[in-house]
């Protein structure tokens, strides 16, 4: 008698968490982002990507270049496929809509400087020699997000980084780039904007310590 | 619950992705067709933090002590110990947890990953020496690591508050309970021992050794890079897992919807040479590249 009332309550049970399980493979499985992760591709964003991104990776891995002329070089391409005011505004977070035309002239070029060294020490961290467009999602036209691999050279396994360009057409620029799961321009915006927040909303303040990095950087070489 | 550790030593697990070794995006992703928009963590948020004030501390007493004696020893350890020999070990270590990766992803649903880690474990622990030498990786199996914070991210939980643990690293109440499974169900840790143990206790230390040793400088170039090295710290760990998450959920990296917009140009003169020209207010940047959109 008990018995058969425990073996109702288990199949019961046994019921309950199957449809559990079976409900939730459903709902990930039905979920609306699948199909609009496989419909926005862009080829002409991959395109960009896969000229420029290469032409980068050559750029840092030709061992032929002395240092100073493979920065000097990498500068150019920077400013060429790069879209360096529109970062400039976004890695100041809410403080964009605050700073003054005077603060602004100080910071874009020290930003400049900043944003080139950076991105060359971080993209020849990477060490590789090819790269290869494995796909892209558009946010919406003009704002693609291109996933490349970069492989060769010193990397002992290939390495995913994706690149996020705004344009359209056949003119794109590159606004940021992400390894590792972690987004440059996005983790620059999370630092600048605490900065300024630990010193009381004061832009000055970040604007002398990239100055002050800037001069560490050339005195030290370009280590 | 069967899942696995996430071994010791996540040392300092975030200033690592900046410079290397990132998980292999697609390469297994099980199924496509798993997101759950505005369910997990927005990509660009960093964690809740409201024990900053605590957080600070620990920050600031782990990286004193790292930079006058941490940093020194692994210098030396790194100059002593040749990279053949490094790189054994931590291919030993870091094979003892693909059990732990294979479990995750079976909970994650993604087979693929899970029959992946499964079979390195295999090849490595046979063919590759007890895991000395990693022959999947070489024959284009990559490794790629699970863990239980993933597992519960993936299915929904939020990260909870940000925590930085002193002499170890970032994570969070979701993560640190996650890695709390992941030790005590650890498939190897079960069989051939855990933390307390002969056996765990070396490879726990092992393991700490051989992260700590792989950041390097990494730490250096933090503050070389950034103007504020807490805040830099949090940003990327918080960009880790929410890209962890996304790829346990079958995006590839990034879950492009969680991102933020790029406003316009701001109106700045062309900072391209700019001479600091007296007065002259912004104005329309002639020369702006943003012809974008």
């Amino acid at each position: 008698m008990t018995s058969r009332r425990f073996t109702r309550l288990l199949t019961q049970v046994a019921f309950a968490v199957a449809l559990a399980i079976g409900a939730t493979l459903a709902v990930s499985i039905a979920s609306p982002g699948a199909a609009f992760a496989q419909s926005s591709r862009d080829a002409g964003a991959e395109q960009f990507v896969q000229g420029q991104g290469q032409r980068i990776i050559t750029l840092l891995s030709n061992p032929a270049l002395s240092p100073p002329d493979k920065t000097r070089a990498f500068k150019a391409i920077v400013d060429q496929i790069a879209d360096v005011p529109r970062i400039t505004g976004f890695v100041l977070g809410k403080y964009a809509r605050s700073i003054t035309p005077a603060q602004m002239q100080r910071f874009a070029p020290i930003f400049r400087a900043y944003e080139q060294s950076v991105y060359e020490t971080q993209l020849s961290n990477f060490h590789g020699r090819t790269l290869r467009v494995t796909g892209s999602v558009a946010r919406r036209p003009g704002d693609v997000v291109v996933s490349t691999v970069i492989s060769g050279g010193g990397l002992s396994q290939p390495l995913p980084v994706a690149w996020r360009v705004l344009g359209g057409g056949g003119s794109w620029k590159v606004v940021d780039v992400q390894a590792s799961g972690v987004w440059l321009a996005i983790t620059q915006q999370q630092d600048f904007v605490s900065t300024i927040d630990n010193h009381g909303g004061d832009i000055d303040a970040l604007i002398s310590q990239l100055q002050q990095q800037a001069r560490r950087r050339e005195a030290g070489g370009s280590n | 619950m069967a899942a696995v550790a996430l071994t010791m030593g996540f040392a300092v697990a975030a200033p690592q992705a900046m410079a290397q070794a990132a998980p292999a995006a697609d390469a297994n992703v099980a199924n496509p067709a798993s997101a759950a928009p505005g369910l997990d963590d927005a990509a660009a948020e960093p964690m809740p933090d409201p024990w900053a004030r605590a957080n600070h501390a620990f920050f600031r007493v782990t990286r004193s002590v790292d930079k006058a004696v941490i940093a020194p020893a692994f210098r030396a350890y790194n100059r002593v110990v040749p990279k053949p020999v490094r790189n054994g070990l931590d291919n030993a270590i870091q094979n003892l947890d693909e059990p732990r990766t294979a479990a995750n992803d079976i909970l994650q649903g993604r087979f693929k990953g899970a029959g992946n880690a499964t079979a390195r474990f295999a090849i490595n622990s046979t063919f590759g020496l007890a895991g000395l030498f990693d022959l999947a990786g070489k024959s284009g199996m990559e490794r790629q690591e699970s863990d239980f914070g993933q597992t519960l991210g993936r299915y929904g939980v939020k990260s909870g508050p940000y925590i930085f643990v002193p002499f170890a690293g970032p994570s969070s109440l979701r993560d640190g309970v996650g890695r709390l499974v992941d030790i005590f169900a650890d498939p190897v840790g079960l069989i051939a021992g855990g933390l307390g143990t002969t056996f765990g206790d070396v490879r726990a230390g092992v393991a700490a050794v051989g992260e700590r040793s792989g950041v390097g400088d990494q730490l250096q170039q933090v503050d070389q890079e950034f103007t504020d090295p807490y805040a830099t710290v949090k940003s990327v760990y918080s960009q880790q897992r929410a890209s962890a998450i996304a790829l346990a959920r079958g995006h590839s990296q990034t879950d492009v919807d969680q991102l933020p917009d790029f406003g316009p140009t701001p109106q700045t003169p062309t900072p391209e040479r700019a001479a600091p020209a007296p007065q002259k207010p912004a104005g329309p940047d002639p020369d702006s590249p943003g012809s974008s959109q």
